[in-house]
């Protein structure tokens, strides 16, 4: 029973950091109708900055996360602006090539600017220990990560529906000219959501070192895969989706992980991705399905 | 208020709007009438700045709305209620009119709410119900309701008559005279002819990107040429 309910755990704080990258990439694609392929580098870029800053700052733990988080928020805006403005209006396939370029570019940098060898992240004693709960012993960091991500998602959708900018954004998703039509301002949705999905990112990247370690400048493609995966699973430009894709995919990684033995663990992977397919056999747009139109 | 000079927009090789002269003064309604792919959306489309001109200009109270983007043109005072309504379906009542207000200072906001509740009652009683379900009238209610709310001076209004059933045509177009008698300015395109001279206090007619007639709504509404072409009444003998 307790090793149950630890899968259950286990499986709740993967597919936790999963949902939350997922929806990193939902938003901008829910509301400005592309894929934002460098995505999984504004994780690496929060990574070194928790780095140099627990490291090289000697900062406490959360205010490191705080200035990693910020950052990654700052760099989504940075690469809006220096990325994708010029390319406003494009059609999606030149803008996905772009994220592909900025993705590659800023790997290279990483690796000739801040060296090759992965940086170790030093995370506090106490995530490495269990909390008795009921009887049953759950590990810090997967706690840490179901509440963090409950909290963030929570947050997301109160921001969304109940703050004025949270609603243009929503109206954009809906009908980007008809927001323009009301005076909400072009430039203010991009920025926004990039920085929405900046700062998801952020705290994805944390929770993501806090179950892995280290970064490193490829760091940030494994996390994009996933986060692909899931939006696809999930139904591209849904914000619902996107976080039960992250689930799904975790969920299934976990059970697998358990399931087979251990000789064939190199297969566990190729298995899910066969078990997703078969989802989108019988339902091809995903698990919730959202008809939308791209207009600009 | 609005003047349009030499206005030619083109869609690739064709030329959708050639040469178009509009003039709106204040406190007017008027109308610009057209049968489908005549011109006029583009035309009310080039106002806002949604798409560009090859050639012409447009004067909005003395400000040059050439290359100025949407949103700057919609703080300038004017307001489209677009073609097909397009409310936001998955945002309530109270939030698409939330939106409308988006300009205007917070503090206006929730007085100008209820000044549209007052005036359109069954948006109240729908206000928080998510604007795709409401019927095309309620819908078009929701619409005006929602480019009112940025105090615009101006209105632009897209075919409101477009899908409507006729007892809802009829109180439309009172609507928009209504809103003309307490000081608005209004340029309405219509594809409704008789109503819409009815109502107008002058108009244009465009056919095919070019302007045929303009006069007074009542003088064009017995002139021969709109009888015979767009009324289809025919006068033998």
């Amino acid at each position: 029973m307790e090793i149950v309910i630890q899968y259950i755990t286990n499986a709740l704080s993967v597919g936790g950091t999963y949902a939350l990258l997922a929806l990193g990439l939902a938003i901008i694609f829910g509301i400005l109708g592309f894929i934002n392929f460098a995505h999984g580098e504004i994780m690496t870029i929060c990574g070194y900055a928790l780095f140099y800053a627990l490291v090289s700052g000697g900062l406490p733990f959360w205010i490191a996360v705080i200035i990693g988080v910020i950052t990654a928020g700052a760099a989504a805006v940075a690469m809006e602006r220096v990325a994708f403005r010029p390319l406003r209006g494009a059609n999606p396939m030149v803008l996905l090539i772009a994220g592909f370029a900025l993705s590659g570019a800023l790997q290279t940098a990483f690796l000739v600017f801040l060296g090759e060898r992965p940086k170790p992240v030093p995370m506090p004693e106490y995530f490495t220990g269990a909390i008795n709960i009921g009887g049953v012993y759950i590990g810090v960091v997967q706690l840490i990560s179901i509440i963090v991500t409950v909290v963030a998602v929570f947050s997301l959708n109160l921001f969304l529906k109940r703050t004025k900018f949270g609603i243009s954004l929503l109206a954009a998703a809906d009908n980007f000219t008809i927001a323009r039509l009301m005076g909400i301002r072009a430039n203010a949705i991009f920025s926004g959501t990039f920085a929405i999905s900046g700062v998801l990112a952020g705290i994805a990247g944390v929770l993501w070192l806090a179950q892995r370690g280290s970064v490193s400048s490829t760091m940030g493609f494994t996390p994009l895969i996933k986060a692909f995966i899931a939006t696809i699973i999930g139904g591209m430009g849904s914000l619902t989706g996107a976080v039960l894709g992250g689930f799904l995919l975790g969920a299934l990684e976990i059970i697998f992980q358990i399931i087979l033995p251990s000789e064939q663990l190199i297969f566990r992977d190729p298995i899910v991705l066969f078990f997703l397919i078969a989802v989108l056999l019988f339902r091809p747009g995903g698990l919730i399905q959202e008809h939308k139109e791209s207009i600009r | 208020m609005l003047t349009i000079k030499n206005l030619v927009i083109r869609y690739g090789q064709v030329e959708a709007v050639r040469g178009v002269n509009l003039d709106v003064n204040d406190g007017e309604i008027v109308c610009l009438i057209g049968a489908n792919g005549a011109g006029k959306t583009s035309t009310l489309s080039a106002i806002m700045g949604l798409i560009p001109m090859v050639d012409g200009r447009i004067e909005f109270n003395g400000n040059d709305l050439s290359g100025m983007v949407t949103e700057k043109i919609v703080r300038l005072g004017i307001s489209l209620t677009p073609e097909g309504r397009r409310i936001f379906p998955k945002l309530s009542v109270e939030k698409n009119l939330r939106l409308g207000g988006i300009t205007i200072q917070d503090s206006d906001v929730p007085p100008m709410i209820r000044e549209m509740y007052a005036r359109f009652p069954i948006l109240g009683e729908r206000r928080d119900q998510l604007a795709g379900t409401l019927s095309g009238g309620e819908q078009q209610m929701l619409a005006v309701a929602r480019s009112l709310m940025s105090k615009p001076k101006m209105l632009l209004m897209d075919e409101p008559s477009l899908g409507l059933a006729p007892m809802l045509v009829e109180s439309n177009f009172e609507l928009i005279c209504s809103l003309r008698d307490e000081g608005h300015t209004i340029l309405l395109v219509e594809q409704n002819v008789y109503q819409s001279l009815m109502i107008a206090d002058r108009a244009y007619i465009i056919e095919n990107g070019e302007l045929v007639a303009t006069g007074e709504g009542r003088e064009l509404l017995e002139s021969d040429f709109v009888r015979n072409s767009y009324l289809g009444i025919t006068d033998i003998g």
